[in-house]
This record gives C-alpha cells, sequence and structure tokens, in this order.
C-alpha cells in the first residue's frame, strides 16, 4: 500500500526564513540604540553640573549598526576616572569660560581669587548609568528577537 | 494641532505631542493627597544646576526620531519614535505622572491617526532612572511610543 506524504508551508517557510536575518538585523539595531539613548540619558541626569558644559557634552554618535557615547569636555575624564587629590590656585582657569574661584563663589566657599582650594571628590557619571542599564539589555535584545520574528512571519 | 506632512514631520510630530501633554498633563495627586503640578515643559532636560526641589516635576518631550520604509509602489511610509521624560522628585509621583502621559496619549489616537495623520502609535517601553542630586533625588521615568506615517513618493523616484 503506498504511503502519500504531502508537506505544506514550504514556501512560507523559506519566505519566513529569508525575512528573519533583516528582520532581526533590524530590530536588534533599534533596541540597542534605544539601549544607548537610555545610557546617555542617565549619564546626562548624573553628570555634575555647573555651567552644564560636561552634561551637554555627552553625545551619542552613530555609524552604520554601531552607537558609541562620546563625552566631549576636557574635565569629562576627570569626572569619570578620579584624579590624585590636589592644590589648584584660584585664578586657575576651568576651560569652560570661568576661573576656579567662580566655581568656589558659587558654592559658598570661597569669594577671592586669591590663594587656593583642595580638591579629592570625582563624579562618576557614565559607569553608573552603564550599571542601572545593562540589567535591561537582556529584556530588550529577548523583545527585539521576539519582533523580529513577528515581522518575518507576515 | 497639525497635521503631518513629509516636509514637516518631525515639527508637526513635536508640537502636537507638545500641545497634547501641556495641556493634558499638568498635575497628580499623591497618596498623601499633595498635589504635584509640572513646573517646566520643556525639548530637553536643562543642563545647567538643577539641584533645589522646586525645579521639579520637568516634562521632557524630545524631538522625534524618524526612518522610511516602502510601504507600495507610489506610498513610503515614515516609522518614528518619541519619547516623553517625567523628571520628579517622589518616585510615586513618577509613576502618576507616566500613567497620566500613556493615558493622554492613548485618548488621542483617534485623533493622531485622523486628524494628524499619525497612525499606529503604540507604546514601546518605559524605562526608569533614579539618582542622587545633591541633596535631593531625581526620579525619571521615559516613554517610548512609536507612530506610523504614510505619503506619496515624489515623482520619478
Amino acid at each position: 500500500m503506498p504511503i502519500r506524504i504531502q508537506v505544506r508551508g514550504v514556501e512560507q517557510v523559506y519566505s519566513f526564513m529569508r525575512r528573519l536575518p533583516k528582520q532581526l538585523n533590524e530590530q536588534i539595531g533599534k533596541k540597542g540604540e534605544q539601549f544607548m539613548k537610555n545610557i546617555q540619558k542617565s549619564a546626562k541626569l548624573r553628570a555634575p553640573r555647573w555651567t552644564g558644559q560636561l552634561a551637554q557634552s555627552i553625545k551619542l554618535e552613530s555609524t552604520k549598526n554601531e552607537w558609541k557615547i562620546v563625552v566631549d569636555s576636557p574635565y569629562g575624564y576627570f569626572q569619570e576616572f578620579g584624579f590624585r587629590p590636589h592644590f589648584i590656585q584660584l585664578g586657575t582657569p576651568t576651560r569652560s569660560g570661568f576661573a576656579v574661584a567662580d566655581w568656589a563663589a558659587s558654592k559658598g566657599m570661597r569669594s577671592s581669587w586669591q590663594g587656593s582650594i583642595f580638591v579629592s571628590k570625582h563624579t562618576p557619571f557614565i559607569a553608573p548609568a552603564l550599571e542601572m542599564n545593562i540589567t535591561k539589555l537582556p529584556i530588550m535584545l529577548q523583545q527585539g528577537a521576539n519582533q523580529a520574528i513577528i515581522n518575518a512571519r507576515k | 494641532m497639525t497635521a503631518l506632512t513629509k516636509a514637516t514631520v518631525s515639527q508637526a510630530v513635536f508640537g502636537n505631542i507638545y500641545d497634547r501633554i501641556s495641556t493634558n498633563v499638568t498635575s497628580v495627586t499623591l497618596s498623601d493627597s499633595t498635589t504635584s503640578t509640572i513646573q517646566t515643559y520643556t525639548a530637553s532636560f536643562p543642563d545647567k544646576e538643577m539641584d533645589t526641589k522646586s525645579n521639579y516635576p520637568i516634562c521632557v518631550i524630545n524631538t522625534p526620531s524618524l526612518s522610511w520604509e516602502n510601504f507600495s509602489l507610489t506610498k513610503k511610509q515614515v516609522v518614528g519614535t518619541f519619547e516623553v521624560d517625567i523628571y520628579t522628585t517622589k518616585a510615586e509621583s513618577a509613576d502618576l505622572f507616566s500613567d497620566a502621559i500613556i493615558n493622554s496619549i492613548e485618548t488621542y489616537r483617534f485623533t493622531l491617526g485622523n486628524t494628524d495623520k499619525m497612525v499606529w502609535v503604540n507604546l514601546e517601553s518605559t524605562a526608569y532612572d533614579s539618582v542622587m542630586r545633591g541633596k535631593i533625588k531625581v526620579h525619571m521615568k521615559s516613554c517610548t511610543f512609536s507612530f506610523r506615517f504614510k505619503f506619496t513618493k515624489s515623482a520619478g523616484t
């Protein structure tokens, strides 16, 4: 007795397999961008502010499938990674159009341009932002993969 | 409210959402019966020092991100997202404001689709963050929405 096997939907499976890589690339890319935007927002919120130059300099740069957070401020590195505690002359420029004396005066510390102050504290802003958001990355990637599968089925 | 055209997608989306949020989401009542009223509606979080409680809540309506895809032989489709962030000094008010924002956009979907031509408006995700700024703790809740807008391609393209 002959056995007849009929397979249906091969065309749809083929079409699904053809669309899936493109959709995955697109959806994972979208989630990656969203993740980096969240980090940028979080870093801006955490960045110490006085003139606002540091927060303003936290930018998201994108090339094809690659996103970079760039901190384009001369003191960004030192706020993030720290520095050796030291005395600084009040007349020293802050490289944002002001002098250390202006900053000290705004904090109610010293109003004179003479003398120096001791600086020791730094405030990291990128690493805490990354720490806060990295836990959400697997969920975001999962959501992206699920959406890609849904889109590839259409 | 402004209907979207292919020449004015970004500004029309921003304007429509800004008008909607600033009209409909103004204050919330917390569980201790106090009222929290939004102090500033803006397009980006202020870069200057914001370390006093009276500056908050701040509502940030971000400019939309856009991309194109083919819709048919004669039409293209803009696939975009816009984000609305709320910065408060109480976690409860951040939740209440984000609910109010989501509800405001949801109840407005019909008008957005029919009058403003922004279709398929959906909540994509929400995100939460909190940070100590000076002596206050700032809570941030971010709501990301997606939308689509179809337009006719220019002749010969």
